[in-house]
């Protein structure tokens, strides 16, 4: 009894059960991001290609409102709950400390709506409803400390954080401003007057490629150092040049590589 | 048989598969929605634990000479730190550091002040407990002593309670020390009303007017100071990010191969890195009212210097043997950058500094002195 019990399992339920682990993981779907610095991998703990003794220390961004565009209507793409994804909103970056953390994937709960190629869209933000909550309740993704302002000004949604070897540092933090609220420790009702939301719109994307982030585009005209960063201010010309960068149809931030690179 | 073995091994792991460890049944002294700590597998929390570790805890007769317990240097009323710049051990032995604050130290990422590799409680209290130097509690070679001086129908009783026999050892002394010590969780101050259970009238308006200079971009505090902890060194079950929080603040810039004094270059010492040199963990500041004086050595005498050296972006000692001017080290954080305060913002950010302060923590009987412990002393 045993000995055919076993039999069945070798023919059929084995089988069936890997088939449809394959199927399974066809049907995840990701979209993968490579950071770049002037066309080189944007390595931890790499001198960056043309700023000499410049390293990236940590680099971060939350991914929102992932649409795809489907007979000239925008749909909805919804992601996986992962450890780096909750409801909908992925965290993408790397953190050049001894922990290693990194992410650089999407991943989607279904492929089947991305394949060819299409166009797609979607936030560099972490939308308002999440964006002002207890951190103590908040979950996944958004339990982070790090990339957490206050509950008036809600998260970074972008965090670019670089050391040089002489000492100096830069940094380039986005998130909303002008938010009208008691105090630092209470939510804003309405969204804040400049919620710096970066949009990011690819057409013609081809999902077996991946999207290249190109930070030297993102800091194009900003001479790294303390002097030049930006936190987020409105009046500094840093925030509003890398802002313009972030926002440029012309200078191209986040695009799609080729198979070779 | 072998087929069968096969099956049944394959059940069997697909039902551990399936099944979570058993939950602790500790239930932590936590207000609602705050994460709980992450603890070792091999020491987990119980009353009875926590009850054993707070008589050794306050008995002196865990040091050789029987001069100190660890509360002679985390004392209550000031969040289990002290009030001297620099502690000293029990045979008189100056430490190079400040006594750190017992706050929700289960929360930390890693413990004492520089060191990213020490990051359970159990691996910490080795040091007090058996450092020779300095010499803190004395216990190397003097082991058995110390168990024999423990010998009593009190400790028997406890010991049993916590570990179901009367045998009391050095690991069982460790674990319940770390236990008790990761029962000190202070979450009651008024900041935490205001901030978590949104009470609008917990904090004065002088305190919200620091609390939104406190997490204000000109000020910066938060950048390292941040989350429910007032650290980013803070570890707990949701977690997601190590941040392994070290920072060199801009104390120091001293002529000489490390550019900062040679008795203490901080997270330098365990890395071997140079980048490393003059970094140290983000305390929490939770009571940091009552924990004076500042700094890893006690360089700092009150809050008000402390936020005097963050708004110059550091300290310039123009005389001395640690002469230098620390704003320009090499290591400095670049979020230490100076800042301009008028009086009223410096009073209004050390008030809502006091309102972190939490009254329950520091008259909390549970982890105060035992009678017994009282009453052998006066004996």
């Amino acid at each position: 009894m045993f000995f055919n019990t076993v039999a069945i399992i070798k023919k059929f339920v084995l089988p069936l059960t890997i088939f449809s682990l394959l199927m399974g993981c066809e049907k995840a779907g990701t979209i993968n991001f490579e950071p770049k610095f002037n066309s080189h991998p944007a390595l931890c703990h790499e001198t960056l290609n043309k700023h000499q003794g410049w390293k990236i220390d940590q680099f971060w961004f939350y991914v929102s409102d992932l649409e795809i565009k489907e007979q000239d209507q925008w749909r909805p793409l919804a992601m996986k709950d992962t450890k780096w994804q909750h409801d909908n909103t992925a965290l993408l970056g790397m953190h050049c400390n001894e922990s290693g953390d990194n992410n650089w994937q999407i991943d989607l709960s279904n492929v089947s709506a991305i394949d060819g190629t299409r166009t797609i869209k979607f936030k560099i933000a972490v939308p308002f409803d999440k964006n002002h909550q207890n951190p103590l309740k908040a979950q996944g993704i958004f339990d982070n400390a790090n990339m957490f302002w206050t509950w008036q000004q809600g998260y970074k949604s972008l965090r670019l954080d670089m050391s040089s070897n002489n000492g100096d540092a830069w940094s380039f933090h986005v998130g909303a401003v002008g938010c009208n609220s008691p105090s630092a420790l209470r939510a804003p009702k309405q969204q804040c007057r400049q919620p710096n939301i970066i949009n990011v719109t690819l057409n013609e994307l081809n999902h077996g490629k991946p999207l290249i982030i190109e930070i030297a585009n993102l800091m194009k005209g900003i001479e790294l150092g303390h002097q030049n960063r930006c936190l987020s201010m409105p009046m500094q010309s840093s925030c509003q040049l890398l802002m313009s960068n972030m926002n440029s149809k012309s200078l191209s931030v986040i695009f799609q590589g080729d198979n070779n690179e | 048989m072998n087929k069968v073995g096969v099956i049944i091994a394959l059940v069997l792991v697909l039902i551990s598969c399936g099944d979570k460890e058993e939950s602790e049944t500790y239930q932590w002294p936590l207000p609602v929605d705050f994460p709980k700590p992450q603890v070792p597998v091999e020491n987990p929390m119980s009353v009875t634990k926590i009850e054993l570790g707070r008589h050794l805890f306050y008995d002196k007769n865990l040091s050789a000479n029987g001069s100190q317990s660890c509360s002679s240097c985390h004392v209550q009323a000031l969040a289990f730190s002290d009030a001297r710049k620099n502690s000293v051990g029990s045979t008189g032995e100056v430490h190079r550091r400040n006594s750190q604050a017992l706050v929700n130290v289960a929360f930390n990422r890693s413990l004492t002040w520089a060191n990213d590799e020490i990051v359970t409680l159990e691996r910490q209290i080795l040091l007090p407990l058996f450092s020779q130097e300095p010499v803190e509690m004395g216990v190397s070679g003097h082991e058995s002593d110390i168990l024999r001086k423990l010998d009593t129908v009190n400790y028997r009783r406890l010991t049993k309670e916590a570990f179901g026999d009367e045998v009391l050892d050095f690991d069982r002394i460790v674990k319940s020390l770390a236990s008790f010590s990761r029962s000190l969780i202070s979450l009651n101050s008024p900041f935490d009303q205001y901030a978590y259970k949104m009470d609008d009238d917990a904090l004065t308006p002088s305190q919200i007017r620091g609390m939104n200079l406190f997490f204000s971009e000109k000020l910066e505090c938060h950048h390292c100071h941040g989350g429910f902890n007032f650290t980013q060194s803070t570890t707990h079950e949701k977690q997601q990010l190590d941040l392994r929080a070290f920072h060199n603040t801009g104390l120091y810039n001293t002529a000489g191969q490390y550019n900062y004094p040679e008795q203490d270059t901080g997270l330098y010492e365990v890395t071997g890195k140079t980048q490393d040199i003059g970094r140290f963990r983000t305390p929490t500041l939770r009571n940091i009212e009552l924990t004076a004086p500042y700094m890893h050595d006690g360089s700092i005498t009150t809050l008000s210097d402390v936020l005097d050296f963050y708004a110059l972006g550091g300290r310039h000692i123009t005389q001395g043997s640690f002469k230098g001017d620390g704003r320009e080290n090499i290591n400095k954080s670049q979020f230490v950058k100076g800042f301009d305060l008028d009086e009223t913002q410096k009073q209004d950010l050390i008030n809502f500094l006091k309102a972190l302060t939490d009254v329950t923590f520091i008259t909390n009987p549970a982890h105060s002195e035992p009678l017994t412990v009282k009453a052998a002393k006066q004996e």
